[in-house]
């Protein structure tokens, strides 16, 4: 069996503004995408400090195309009750850093010249829909759908379904793992250490042409 | 709770999002109820073995298999072994009732091993648009209702579960690669096949563990939920 667990081939969306109150959500993806990729290949021949204003400017695209607040939410799942008001704004918003930086980096890093093939959309409730495209790669496409929901006018991102996995659905088992044993401040704990690892793994690959220099990990 | 339209046709949306739904409610204690883990000393172990094995071994490898074969060459490879894989996915196609998947898969053998050359070429995914009926005998026994029974990693091979092991020994019988003697060139080939699929993936595996929180986890879910969907398919 070949898994392709490639849970990081996420795929970053930018809403426009609210100018039409009956948006299609393809409608609302398509020029996003584009926008987004647009700045990540222009990204790669700049300096520093231009790098780092083009991150934050797609790190704000991110945040407004996904909707945190419910992605939080359905990861924490049962346990939500267990975080105060303080903790569950705490955990949203890192655990927004920690998901928008993940896969800036990787898009960043291996994002191949092909185009994103939009297949379909499908609205499947009243404030639900499903927007399918396909990532191309060298040994076949990769399916990634996005499940939306539409608030105020806006749709936003809740779940991204990458070959088949949910990824909500994939945190919430971690989450759920984890906390059984531990609080919602330890969780939080480890989301701040997770980010600041990143950042850190960020500015050692800006020196380097390759990437994946993993080490063995041991539980 | 909304009601979604089983209209859709689509069996991502059709019976998930009833179920997301109840995630939100507070009542609701462990709808997910997870089925227990009951190998987990071994699996964890299993896994911390993987895992070096992926970074000591089979990842240097790997690299250096990528370094001195271009990826049309690659692809080539991947086709054949594919190709190979027929009796497998037709088989199981049969078994499932899928009469249209098994069509599909009779036809592009034909193509590809003629037109696409003993199976190096795929002419008939490329050019004729057939796609894979990608089957085999751990879906159909779950086809049957038969469940995962318990999630297992084995060294090397990876995460599976009892039935899914079942299934691929049924399978096994199916690939000509099996029969091939003495045993290490069997499984030097089978090595090959891996490595090969493998090298278009790279860093799929590091990344998924910089993203994860639970590695371990990860994997289990990331499996299990897989091969539900490819069942339920």
């Amino acid at each position: 069996m070949n898994i392709r667990l490639c849970i990081v081939a996420f795929l970053l969306f930018i809403l426009l503004p609210p100018s039409a109150w009956a948006n299609q959500p393809m409608d609302d993806l398509k020029p996003s995408v584009e926008k987004v990729m647009f700045l990540l290949k222009s990204s790669t021949s700049q300096s520093a400090e231009k790098q780092d204003a083009i991150r934050n400017q797609v790190m704000q695209i991110i945040r407004e195309t996904f909707d945190f607040n419910e992605i939080s939410r359905r990861t924490i799942a049962v346990y939500w009750k267990d975080f105060s008001e303080k903790q569950k704004n705490e955990f949203t918003d890192i655990f927004a850093e920690f998901l928008g930086s993940s896969y800036y980096g990787k898009i960043r890093d291996s994002y191949s010249d092909g185009d994103i093939i939009y297949d379909s959309q499908e609205i499947v409730s009243e404030n639900k829909a499903l927007v399918k495209t396909r990532m191309p790669r060298e040994a076949g496409d990769i399916p990634i759908y996005y499940r939306m929901m539409i608030k105020n006018g806006k749709w936003k991102v809740y779940d991204v379904i990458i070959e088949k996995i949910s990824l909500v659905k994939n945190y919430r088992t971690q989450f759920r793992s984890i906390l059984r044993k531990e609080s919602p401040g330890d969780l939080i704990e480890r989301l701040k250490k997770k980010v600041s690892e990143q950042k850190q793994k960020e500015s050692h690959k800006e020196d380097q042409t390759s990437e994946g220099k993993g080490k063995p990990d041991i539980q | 709770m909304m009601i979604c339209c089983s209209f859709c046709g689509s069996a991502i949306a059709a019976d998930e999002y009833d179920e997301e739904d109840d995630y939100l409610s507070d009542d609701v204690y462990l709808y997910e109820e997870e089925s227990e883990d009951y190998l987990e000393p071994w699996n964890r172990l299993m896994f911390n073995f993987n895992d070096r094995l992926y970074f000591l071994v089979i990842k240097p490898v790997a690299e250096g298999y990528v370094y001195i074969a271009p990826v049309p060459f690659r692809i080539c490879i991947s086709n054949f072994f594919s190709n190979l894989s027929f009796p497998v996915r037709f088989s199981n196609s049969l078994l499932q009732g899928k009469g249209d998947g098994a069509a599909v898969e009779l036809w592009r053998f034909l193509v590809n091993s003629t037109v696409g050359i003993f199976g190096f070429g795929n002419p008939a995914g490329n050019h004729l648009d057939l796609n894979k009926s990608d089957e085999d005998f751990g879906q159909t026994l779950g086809s049957y209702g038969i469940g995962d029974g318990a999630y297992v990693v084995w060294p090397i091979l990876g995460p599976s579960t009892l039935r899914d092991t079942v299934g691929d020994c049924g399978d096994a019988f199916l690939r000509p690669t099996f029969y091939i003697e003495p045993l290490w060139a069997s499984a030097g080939v089978w090595s090959f096949d891996r490595i090969n699929s493998l090298s278009f993936s790279m860093g799929d595996y590091e990344a998924l563990k910089d993203a994860a929180f639970e590695p371990y986890i990860a994997i289990k879910d990331g499996y299990l939920q897989l091969r539900e969907k490819k069942i339920e398919e």
